[in-house]
């Protein structure tokens, strides 16, 4: 007979197989350092997770994730109000934030469109997206939708939309990634380099 | 299969998978329907780039082993992805990508069907009227896959009233049937013109880049179309999602 878990034990490492890219033997080594650590440690551990879970919400205007009604970027008056930058996830919105060089606002449509897996317009925030295209004053959206096709679907159908508000709508630059290889970058991507060429500005 | 082949396929769909990776199903020339990992795929500096993304039509270097399929080489041989700003033709060209998903198993080659569908998503990109030509596909897959209807006999009598006004279109029973022969239409007994059966026998022998006509009224296509989701749903329970979406695209415009 094979070897059993005591019953708290295998009832750590069911829940933590639970995560993502989280395997049996990840979750046994993990349930075994978490026996080893003091009790307060623990504690904390157990605590932030149910405190996270309890207190981090959507944000009621751009759907970011927040522990107040509205998020900090939202309430940030240092910001830029009338411009908005469209994307799919947080972690979307996340990363173009560690760029730091954005210094507007964000809209997250938890998503994007994708008739193959069901997901449709109806699924997205795109709604509260028009809605507050009409009553904050915002001079360009920019769409920063994934560069695949759903993101293009889902920009695409976005800027149809905008298009009876005159204003003015951006999409991120499709292009070479810095540090890649010419050689490796596919068809598309450099078709699409060379149609969104700039000219090239020398050190001022 | 030998270990390392190479072959021409259409991505179908994909799944996520790890931190980076992706499992794409993708309907190949040489071996029918396969699924396999393509490892890294989603990191901006990926080699395979755009190739893995819907509706491409790439030559494909991959790797068998035990259990599962690896692509370690892909080239593009064309990108759906420039065509995508069109949601309409991007939601008819899905549309057709998940029948031929559902319809065909793992590893059954089908190079009649392959041809097909590489020539409606070369088609799709310049043909004035895209809805003929996705229903004429829907008729051209279901003969390719031994689901011909019946359109030169009736299917109850086995004789065709001939230039009658109207004919009905038994979808159970796969075939046109006389006025006649049915008492009334059904759900799946659907009348049509004369007009409409001529141009569904025209559709089963013409090829698909000779099916232009630009003189169809909307309501004999939206008719035709009615017809082949009917016949999908059916006989393979395959619901044209992609008309919702269509729908919330135009209602809105």
């Amino acid at each position: 007979m094979s070897y059993q878990y005591t019953r708290p034990l295998a009832i750590l490492i069911e829940e933590l197989a639970k995560l993502p890219g989280i395997g049996p033997k990840t979750a046994q080594r993990l349930a075994l350092y978490i026996l080893n650590i003091s009790k307060e440690e623990a504690n904390i551990l157990a605590r932030s997770i149910v405190n996270a879970k309890e207190k981090i919400k959507k944000c009621r205007i751009c759907y970011n994730l927040t522990d107040q009604d509205v998020c900090e970027i939202c309430q940030d008056n240092a910001r830029q109000r009338d411009v908005l930058c469209v994307v799919e996830t947080v972690r979307d919105l996340m990363a173009v934030e560690k760029t730091g060089g954005y210094k507007g606002l964000y809209h997250v449509l938890q998503g994007a469109i994708s008739p193959l897996d069901g997901i449709e317009p109806e699924h997205l925030t795109i709604e509260q997206l028009i809605s507050r295209l009409k009553t904050e004053g915002i001079k360009e959206v920019i769409l920063t939708t994934n560069p695949n096709i759903e993101g293009e679907v889902t920009a695409a159908y976005i800027a149809r939309l905008i298009r009876p508000f005159n204003i003015k709508t951006t999409r991120i630059a499709y292009g070479v990634p810095i540090g890649g290889d010419l050689e490796f970058a596919d068809e598309v991507t450099l078709t699409q380099a060379l149609l969104g060429r700039q000219v090239f500005k020398n050190e001022k | 299969m030998s270990r390392l082949f190479r072959t021409e396929g259409i991505i179908l769909k994909s799944i996520k998978l790890n931190e980076a990776d992706k499992i794409v199903t993708i309907f190949t020339k040489d071996y029918g329907k396969i699924k396999g990992i393509v490892k890294g795929v989603r990191k901006t500096r990926s080699q395979f780039g755009s190739s893995m993304e819907n509706l491409t039509i790439i030559k494909l270097l991959a790797y068998k082993g035990k259990n599962l399929i690896t692509i370690s080489q892909s080239e593009i041989i064309n990108s759906f992805f420039s065509q995508s700003k069109d949601l309409f033709r991007y939601g008819l060209a899905i549309h057709c990508s998940k029948i031929i998903d559902k319809l065909s198993a793992e590893e059954d080659p089908n190079p009649k069907l392959y041809e097909l569908f590489q020539n409606l998503l070369f088609l799709l990109n310049d043909e004035q009227n895209p809805t003929l030509l996705v229903e004429s596909f829907k008729w051209k897959l279901l003969t390719i896959l031994g689901f011909q209807p019946e359109l030169k006999k009736c299917v109850y009598c086995h004789n065709l009233a001939k230039k009658d006004e109207y004919y009905i279109f038994d979808i159970p029973r796969g075939g046109v049937s006389c006025f006649n022969c049915l008492n009334g239409t059904g759900r799946y007994q659907i009348k049509i013109t004369y007009y409409l059966l001529r141009l569904l026998q025209r559709i089963l022998v013409v090829d698909l880049i000779d099916i232009h006509n630009k003189s169809l009224s909307p309501i004999i296509l939206s008719e035709l179309s009615k017809i082949a989701d009917l016949f999908l749903n059916f006989h393979f329970e395959i619901e044209n999602r992609s008309k919702y979406f269509l729908k919330s695209c135009y209602l809105k415009k």
